[in-house]
Parts: structure tokens; C-alpha cells; sequence
């Protein structure tokens, strides 16, 4: 019996210690496939980037562009058009970043260059308004700086319309668009209500809300409703930024009254704060404003 | 069957290493991608500064590329990738210029990432220097002498204003120049008379003085000899700097966007030179692209002369002393972007 205890308790710490190696190789090569595995047969992987650090760089890019634009031979025009085909340009090469640069709105008055834009991730999930204004002690600069901050609440202040006016030319049947952008100058978040009339024929008034989606008019009648985030400084904000600011509208026009003159109108509303705000068109008596005068303008 | 503790403590302890390794294993694609991603971009901006200290610097272009190439190389080695890098300008037009400053090779998965680099701040001292538009001075005709008084920050950038007062002297007596065209961005034409000074010297002493840039006084004094010859100036190329537009407006051009054609009065050899004392030569052309390649002697890089924001000295048919006229023109602030692609596999 000794020695069958013995013998037992000998291969029972012969088997513990089996076991015990057992765990330790299937381990090693668990770890082992893992490591290899890694290489021969990578993972595919879907990712969704935050785009945040890329607007940040395009933003950037753009203020040294407005910058730089100051330095140029020519006048506005001349600037105006440079600008315009490099930041073209830029907008193609964002492509293979899944970033889209939508309504450069490049400008120069009096010498002073700046740009309004607007950035988004191609999924629609991040949005972001920038406005590069250089040098930043301009009256130009200045006017946008104040006119973008400090409103009253008792009285909501005019939306921040760029251009101010939408401006169509051609004749009778002719079909025109425009690009125009709706921002909110009040420290309050807003229910923006956009609606057409006039005599000629609406084919399409379209509006991308930042962060949120789109609404579409498609003929004489409907609204488009949507949210507008604070603008709090002159550089704006997005949704990848942390707010919801600006929207940007594309209307499409067939001319069939004849008439030319202030026939036709956008007309916003913030139903809460009683608030309404048109937005003119215009046909082929469309006024010539500077960027100065449109701020001066917006200002009252 | 008893399980002593230490048995399970170590069984618990291998399967959670073998649960976090899982864990890693998932998480290791996306990690590898955005830490590539955020090794792409740091890398790009690493090439965009070597960039701007290129062109605010004396380094040569052959320098900097090579200051690229072997950053590149370090960074290739040290994280197991394939790097290379562009160097794209943008043209007025839209249009770009592409130049290859290091080649990779071609792998399973790359990241690129693209720096815009703008340079147009009017910063640092300013630099004022003079040219005279003939490489003599003619003691048998009495041709006034143009001399350029050009001024240009440490940028490149041209100033608003530039004031000077210029005179010629033969050593004895000399005369004050008159202003004959002002350049918008503060460049200027002075035009010297010689016939009332003496005409047997052999140099001519012209001294640029009163200076204000930016209606701030720059201290310096300018002074350049120029060779007097018994010799006739024969009909000279010049750039043709003055002209009308499809619209019928008169424009006065000595700048230049990147990509336009600077258009010459007739055909010419052509010397180019930039702030930096790079130069770039071209052979009987009445026009010059600044967008186009030039074979120059440096490296036969193509490009470089105009990779260089700032005034650029023409000299036209200076292979001979009688045809030789000089000028100025300058290359406007511009845009380029730097693409560096990270490759792996």
C-alpha cells in the first residue's frame, strides 16, 4: 500500500505537471498564431475618422491663402479670380480625403482678401463654415468680428446672407442657379423656415442644414425647416468643431414673367421670435456690391 | 480532481493575456492606420518647414532636396516604410506643376497627405538693391542709362512704397537721375544722363541714396561702378512690360504670377536670376515661361529659379556687351503644396 500511494501520488504530480505544460504550450501558441496571423492575413477594416483634424489643416490653409492673397499684383478682380482657380485646385486634391469644399466664396475688396467656405465630410456627418480674414485689425475683418458677436436676444438680428442678394440674368425661359449661404449672427440656436414666392417658375431650392441633412423645395409651394447653431467669431464653427452654423442653399430658376426687378423672393422665418427676413432675387438688374458694402450693409 | 489555487490564479492569468491579446489584435489595423496617418501628416509637416526654410534661406535647391531626400530616407528606415514626396505649384490657371523631390516604391497600402504652404507675410528687414539696364556705359552716344532701384522683404514680398534719390557722377562731378517710371509694389526706373560729364573715364560711379521703404528709412547706400566703353549700344530686347488686354485696358506688368509668360520684344538669349543668386539660362526665345522647365546649372533641376518668390534680374543677349539690357520682374507670393505617401507592404 506504500508503495501504491507512492506510485499514485507520483503520477498524479506527473499528471499536474503535464497539464500545467500543456496550458503553458497551447499558450505559446495561441500567441504565436496571433503574432503571425497579424501579418499574413491583415483584418480589413472599416473606419470612420473624425475629419476634425483635417478641417483644422484646411482651415488653416485657407486663412495663409487669404493671407497671401493681400500680397498679390492686381486688383480685386484680378485676386478674385487667382484665388479662385487655386482654391479650385485644393478642392480636388481634398477629394481623395473624403472632404468636400463647397461654396468658396472668395473675395477681395479694396485690396483685402477673404474667403467664406464650407467643409464636409462626403458621409454628411461633420460640417464646418470657416471664414479666412486677413489682416485680422481690417475694417473688414472688424465689421465681420462685430457683426458676428454681441445681439440681443429681445430681437433676433438679420441672418448673415451671403451674397445678400441672389442675382439671375438671362431671358425669357432661361434657367439660372445660385449658391447662397444662411448664417446666424444671434447667440441662440434657431428654427430657420424658408419659403419661395414670386411669378417665375422654381425648379429647385435646395438646402444642405450643417450636421443635420437637406430639404428640398421642388415647385411654387412647401418649406424647408431646419436648426441653425450660433456663428460666434469670424472663423466659424461645424458640427466636427462642436456647432451647427451656417447652411448652404442652391436655387434653381426658370425666368418665365418677363418682369426683371424685385418680382421674386426668399422668405425666411423664425416662426418662434415672430422674425422675418427676405431674401431678394433679382434679374439682370442685379446691383453691384462689394464684400465691404455687404457687411456694411448687414450691419444696418 | 483539486485545483491548488496557484493553479487557477495562473490559468486565470493566461486566458485573460490570451483575451487581451485577441483584443490587440482587432484594435492592431486600426491603430496601424491612424498611427500611419498621423505619422504621414507629422511627416509632411516636417517637409513643408525643411520647404520654408529653403526659400527663406540661402540653401540651394539641390540642398534642400537632398535635406528632404535623406529625412525621408531616416524616417523610411526607422519606421519600416516607403517614403516620397512632391513638390506641386499652382499656377494662376488651376493648373500645377509637379516635381518628384524623393521616389518610393510601390506597396500593398499608403497614406497620403497633402500640406498647403502660402507664403505672402510682409516680415523681417527689407533688402534694397540696384541694376543698371545696359552692362556699360556708352561714351559715344548720349543715351540716358536706366537704372532699377528694386526693394523686396526677407520673403520675397515687394513693399507698398519705395522712395530713392539716384545720381551718376564721373568721379569728379556728378548729376541727379530722374525718376522715369514707378513700379506698383515699390520698384523703380531712374533714367541717367551722362552728357554733362566727362567722357574719358573708364567707370561711372552711380550712388543710390534717401531710401525709404515702407516710408521707413533704410540706412544703406547703394553704390555700383559701371565700366565706360568707346563703344555704340546696338537696338536692345526688353521685356515687354507695358501692352493692352482683350478688353482694351492698358496694364504696366513687371510682376508675375507663377505660370505666366513674361513676352519679349524680340527674340533673345536670356539669363535669369533670382534673390537667392540662383540662375537658369535660355536660348533665342522672344518669351519666357515661368511655368515651364528650364535645364539650369544647378543639379539640371528644372524649376528652381522660379521656386523663388521675389524679383528676378533678366539680362537679354549679354553675350555681347553692345545688345546686353537688363530687368527686373517679380514672382508673386505663391501657392505649392507638399504631398508625402507613406507606403507599406
Amino acid at each position: 500500500m506504500r508503495i501504491k500511494y507512492h506510485w499514485l501520488r507520483y503520477t498524479t504530480e506527473n499528471m499536474r505537471a503535464g497539464s500545467g505544460a500543456v496550458l503553458l504550450v497551447g499558450f505559446a501558441l495561441v500567441v504565436m498564431l496571433l503574432s503571425v496571423a497579424g501579418t499574413v492575413t491583415p483584418p480589413s477594416i472599416g473606419i470612420k475618422q473624425d475629419p476634425s483634424q483635417d478641417f483644422t489643416d484646411i482651415a488653416s490653409a485657407m486663412n495663409e491663402i487669404a493671407k497671401t492673397c493681400n500680397s498679390f499684383r492686381g486688383d480685386d478682380s484680378e485676386k478674385y479670380y487667382y484665388m479662385d482657380s487655386v482654391l479650385k485646385t485644393m478642392k480636388n486634391g481634398m477629394k481623395v480625403k473624403g472632404i468636400s469644399i463647397d461654396n468658396i466664396l472668395p473675395s477681395a475688396a479694396g485690396g483685402r482678401c477673404f474667403i467664406v467656405y464650407t467643409l464636409r465630410s462626403w458621409d454628411n456627418s461633420s460640417y464646418f463654415t470657416g471664414v479666412a480674414c486677413e489682416p485680422k485689425e481690417s475694417q473688414l475683418c472688424k465689421a465681420w468680428r462685430d457683426y458676428l458677436s454681441g445681439t440681443s436676444l429681445e430681437e433676433l438680428s438679420q441672418m448673415v446672407i451671403i451674397p445678400p442678394g441672389l442675382c439671375f440674368s438671362g431671358g425669357n425661359n432661361k434657367v439660372d442657379s445660385t449658391h447662397f449661404l444662411i448664417g446666424n449672427p444671434n447667440p441662440v440656436r434657431i428654427h430657420i423656415i424658408l419659403a419661395y414666392s414670386g411669378n417665375d417658375e422654381l425648379q429647385n431650392l435646395q438646402v444642405q442644414f450643417p450636421g443635420q441633412g437637406e430639404g428640398t423645395i421642388q415647385a411654387n409651394n412647401g418649406v424647408v425647416e431646419f436648426y441653425l447653431d450660433p456663428m460666434t467669431n469670424p472663423t466659424g464653427r461645424g458640427v466636427a468643431l462642436g456647432q451647427r452654423t451656417m447652411a448652404d442653399a442652391f436655387i434653381k430658376i426658370r425666368h418665365t414673367s418677363g418682369q426683371s426687378g424685385l418680382v421674386d423672393k426668399i422668405t425666411l422665418t423664425v416662426p418662434e421670435y415672430n422674425f422675418v427676413q427676405e431674401i431678394p432675387i433679382y434679374w439682370n438688374t442685379c446691383p453691384v456690391v462689394s464684400w465691404g458694402q455687404v457687411i456694411s450693409s448687414l450691419r444696418g | 480532481m483539486v485545483t491548488e489555487p496557484l493553479e487557477a490564479i495562473i490559468a486565470l492569468l493566461l486566458i485573460s493575456i490570451i483575451l487581451y491579446s485577441i483584443f490587440v489584435y482587432n484594435q492592431k489595423g486600426v491603430e496601424n492606420i491612424l498611427i500611419k496617418r498621423t505619422l504621414t501628416r507629422s511627416v509632411a509637416g516636417s517637409v513643408a518647414g525643411i520647404y520654408v526654410n529653403y526659400l527663406n534661406s540661402t540653401q540651394n535647391f539641390h540642398d534642400f532636396n537632398d535635406s528632404v531626400s535623406d529625412f525621408l530616407a531616416y524616417i523610411g528606415e526607422k519606421e519600416n516604410v516607403s517614403c516620397s514626396a512632391y513638390l506641386r505649384l499652382l499656377f494662376k490657371n488651376g493648373t500645377y506643376f509637379s516635381y518628384q523631390l524623393i521616389r518610393g516604391r510601390s506597396g500593398k497600402t499608403s497614406i497620403t497627405e497633402n500640406i498647403t504652404v502660402a507664403l505672402g507675410n510682409i516680415s523681417g528687414s527689407p533688402h534694397v538693391y540696384a541694376l543698371v539696364n545696359r552692362s556699360f556705359i556708352s561714351t559715344v552716344q548720349n543715351v540716358p542709362v536706366g537704372v532699377y532701384v528694386v526693394a523686396y522683404y526677407d520673403d520675397g514680398v515687394p513693399p507698398i512704397s519705395l522712395t530713392a534719390s539716384v545720381s551718376i557722377s564721373d568721379g569728379s562731378s556728378s548729376q541727379l537721375c530722374t525718376l522715369e517710371r514707378s513700379f506698383t509694389g515699390g520698384r523703380a526706373i531712374y533714367s541717367c544722363s551722362t552728357s554733362a560729364l566727362s567722357k574719358t573715364v573708364s567707370y561711372y560711379i552711380i550712388k543710390v541714396y534717401n531710401i525709404n521703404v515702407d516710408e521707413k528709412p533704410y540706412p544703406n547706400i547703394i553704390t555700383i561702378s559701371i565700366p565706360a566703353k568707346l563703344i555704340s549700344y546696338s537696338s536692345a530686347v526688353t521685356i515687354k512690360d507695358t501692352g493692352t488686354d482683350p478688353l482694351g485696358n492698358s496694364y504696366r506688368y513687371v510682376d508675375y504670377y507663377l505660370g505666366e509668360i513674361v513676352n519679349l520684344t524680340g527674340y533673345a538669349n536670356w539669363i535669369l536670376q533670382n534673390r537667392k543668386g540662383m540662375y537658369c539660362t535660355g536660348y533665342y526665345g522672344n518669351s519666357i515661361s515661368t511655368g515651364s522647365s528650364y535645364i539650369c546649372p544647378e543639379g539640371n533641376l528644372p524649376l528652381p529659379v522660379f521656386l523663388v518668390q521675389g524679383p528676378i534680374n533678366i539680362s537679354l543677349n549679354c553675350d555681347h556687351d553692345e545688345t546686353c539690357s537688363r530687368q527686373v520682374i517679380f514672382i508673386e507670393p505663391y501657392f505649392s503644396q507638399i504631398s508625402v505617401t507613406l507606403t507599406k507592404g
